[in-house]
């Protein structure tokens, strides 16, 4: 029973960090930029 | 107030932990302790990795070509001058818990390594350890958070929110708004919990120093209860007018207090002493905390892992607990700064006074231990009352208890209206005004959730409650860090 909790929070993690590699890298339309870029 | 659905959640939680602490605190300490056992031995690897890869972030940010980047729009000036802004971020960030643990910790981490290496080894690894726990890696989790806050409030113009990096930078879409909610949510949750835990520790402290100042022979939860009250008091009226300039004194006035009880010691103790002490302690320190932030013991045994657990894992996350509410707090007063200035500060400035303090107090306490004038098995038994206790081994012992007593009064203070204020803003949207209704209830719940950890009597009960309510924060953070720098790659720097 301990393992496989071990073995789910750790596999919890790994997705997340997956995640956060993906979100990281997709190409987001740009709604925001910082005012002064806009002058430029 | 009643129809903002996060703010009724978020009190029913806080409240709802409260209650069961009330009804059954045992129980509540209990499932604390085993949830963060069964959490910290699987991904105990992750909170120091995290740790360390913050630490990494910050020096790499400060020395990048983004280390120029205004914390606002181009030619913002900084509102404080750059001492005020050290003072009023290290008083926010550390305050109570230095007084409490300035002696108490190095002793600690002595008596256990000295079971296994000779004396004078363990007294420099003990203040290193010491060193490492409230050091770059605590100062980079506050300052990576505030970074990110501070980015967004200033240079994007967003809320003061948890959420707002994921809403800027992936735009207002259902998922967003969704995690952004659970986000605040969480960030709220947190910061009760994590302020909540720090008045049941500063009153027992002040408890301790109270009997020792008047010579109060088993003092219980009665003393405890009753300065509890006092503190309630103090906390009310400056939420219910606005203080904020009132309150940066009184946070002054601590630090002030605090920095005159540290040059007392270094200078009526053994001066030579320290000073080898502390300069050692820079060399240790700074050229094996990297490489220590990675430590996670596997090879060990298991009485190892148990004190890296308790100590090292439970720091680190008692840092990401509050990383939110000190987090917020050092954005807010370093609009105007560049990143580089903002980082070099705040990783820098903290750590060199924290070397120092723990370098005097902790050197004081192996001098009187070695000296027998301090009997170091205290910290096992009353932890609370090692400051004490080692000043009264010195001259003018009522005044420094006295004047201790006195900070760790209005550390705390000032630490609960900053927190009822900070929590009433992120449960009004981010309402830089919120409205003075909210920030008392916010009083009142901080007020009985320390209630709920005073009455578990035990300084380790809340340090796992705290541990416990910080878990999903390590998620958070590297979520917001991600946001920012993503952001980052918009900036045109060239």
């Amino acid at each position: 029973m301990d393992n496989l909790i071990d073995t789910l929070l750790n596999v919890g993690t790994f997705v997340f960090i997956g995640l956060m590699l993906w979100l990281y890298f997709k190409e987001v339309p740009k709604e925001n930029e910082p005012e002064e870029n806009r002058d430029i | 107030m009643f129809r903002n659905p996060l703010l009724l959640t978020a009190l029913s939680l806080t409240a709802a932990v409260s209650v069961w602490g009330l009804i059954d605190t045992h129980g509540l300490a209990q499932f604390a302790a085993g949830m963060v056992n069964v959490t910290l031995k699987s991904r105990g690897w992750f909170v120091m990795l995290t740790a360390s890869m913050m630490l990494i972030a910050s020096i790499w940010l400060a020395l990048s070509r983004y280390g120029g980047i205004t914390l606002g729009r181009s030619g913002d000036k900084p509102e404080f001058s750059t001492f005020s802004w050290l003072a009023m971020m290290f008083a926010a960030g550390m305050g109570v818990g230095l007084l409490f643990y300035g002696a108490a910790e190095p002793i600690s981490h002595f008596l256990f390594l000295n079971q296994g290496m000779p004396a004078q080894d363990a007294a420099s690894q003990a203040l290193f350890l010491t060193y490492f726990h409230w050091g770059l890696h605590a100062w980079a989790i506050y300052g990576l958070t505030g970074l990110v806050m501070a980015y967004f409030m200033f240079r994007r113009q967003a809320p003061p929110l948890i959420s707002s990096p994921v809403r800027v930078v992936f735009g207002d879409k259902p998922w967003t708004r969704t995690i952004g909610w659970l986000m605040d949510l969480l960030a709220i949750y947190a910061i009760a919990i994590g302020l909540a835990g720090s008045i049941a520790l500063g009153v027992f402290q002040v408890q301790d120093g109270v009997a020792s100042l008047f010579n109060i022979q088993g003092a219980g939860l009665g003393l405890g209860l009753t300065i509890f009250a006092v503190l309630c008091l103090a906390y009310t009226l400056p939420l219910l007018v606005d203080l904020s300039k009132g309150m940066g004194t009184l946070s002054n006035t601590a630090i002030l207090i605090a920095i005159s009880l540290m040059l007392f010691v270094l200078l009526v103790g053994p001066t030579h002493f320290f000073m080898r002490g502390i300069v050692e302690g820079f060399g240790n320190y700074f050229t094996h905390a990297l490489s220590q932030g990675f430590k996670t013991y596997p090879f060990y045994q298991d009485a190892v892992d148990k004190y890296f657990t308790d100590w090292t894992l439970n720091y680190m996350l008692w840092w990401l607990a509050w990383a939110p509410f000190v987090g917020v707090f050092i954005a807010r007063i370093s609009k105007g700064r560049t990143i580089r200035e903002f980082i070099m500060g705040v990783l820098l400035a903290p750590t060199v006074f924290s070397i120092f303090w723990f370098g005097i107090f902790g050197g004081m306490g192996f001098y009187q231990g070695a000296a027998n004038r301090l009997d170091p098995t205290v910290v096992q038994t009353s932890i609370n009352s090692t400051t004490f206790i080692l000043l009264e081994t010195m001259p003018l012992s009522r005044l420094t208890i006295a004047a201790t007593v006195l900070a760790a009064f209005l550390f705390i203070v000032t630490s609960v209206v900053s927190a009822a204020y900070v929590l009433a803003m992120f449960s009004t949207g981010g309402d830089q005004n919120p409205p003075v209704k909210v920030k008392l209830m916010w009083g009142v719940i901080l007020g009985a959730l320390g209630l709920v950890m005073i009455l578990s009597g035990s300084a380790e009960a809340v340090r796992q409650i705290i541990a416990l309510s910080a878990n999903p924060f390590v998620f958070i953070i590297i979520f917001i860090i991600m946001c920012l720098l993503k952001a980052l790659k918009d900036e045109r720097t060239f």
